[in-house]
């Protein structure tokens, strides 16, 4: 499996959080990437856990430069669909 | 700006927030982007004071010309201050969905905004407080 492969993968464990609704991801290069998770409520707790998840993400892969966003609105339609 | 330029902002975007989040204005959206451009003000203090490090965006660009990753202020903050990251990732967010999407309108907000004040915030600026500031 590949390095996007990977944190495609890794980026599903957002699913299982009650809230999450769908995730897109943006490859900059290979180690630039923008992560949007969407939500349509505005939750303390439950962006502190999505949170909680992103941070994971960060230890696996610590050569690569995150952007990690929550938010309502889909962002650009090159961001490919995760979830 | 110098360290201090950036001090006196952060403190001036400090006492602004509260005074946005409080009656008549209960502007939340607006006292978490200020609290967040406090944040960031302490921090390019820190950066430029420690480190001789002015950052040219918030997030990493590929610099075509030279080929080469130039880092974000968010991946500084990661290499040089693992205390306060998880903190300002938080706030870097919030303000943004604050600004663009007016996500902390309603009157509900008031919970957010004072967990994100007595957690993230305090945590963060006891870290600067240490060092004086």
């Amino acid at each position: 499996m590949k390095g996007l492969e990977k944190i495609k993968d890794a980026l599903r464990s957002l699913k299982k959080i009650d809230g999450v609704e769908s995730c897109f991801l943006e490859e900059e290069t290979e180690d630039i990437i923008h992560i949007y998770t969407i939500t349509r409520i505005v939750k303390y707790d439950l962006d502190k856990r999505i949170f909680q998840e992103y941070a994971e993400l960060e230890k696996r892969f610590p050569h690569v430069s995150f952007e990690f966003l929550i938010t309502s609105q889909p962002p650009s339609p090159i961001a490919e669909v995760v979830f | 700006m110098t360290v201090q330029d950036h001090l006196r902002q952060a403190h001036q975007n400090e006492e602004l927030a509260q005074k946005l989040a409080n009656q008549p204005l209960e502007a939340y959206g607006w006292a978490i982007t200020v609290m967040f451009y406090s944040l960031l003000h302490f921090v390019d203090a820190y950066l430029l004071e420690r480190h001789q490090i002015i950052p040219r965006g918030h997030t990493a660009i590929w610099d075509r010309r030279r080929g080469q990753r130039i880092p974000g202020r968010n991946d500084y903050i990661k290499q040089y201050l693992p205390q306060i990251y998880e903190a300002y990732k938080i706030f870097y967010y919030a303000s943004r969905r604050a600004r663009y999407e007016g996500a902390y309108l309603t009157l509900d907000s008031v919970r957010y905004y004072q967990n994100l004040k007595n957690n993230e915030f305090a945590s963060a600026r006891e870290f600067f407080r240490r060092l004086g500031w």
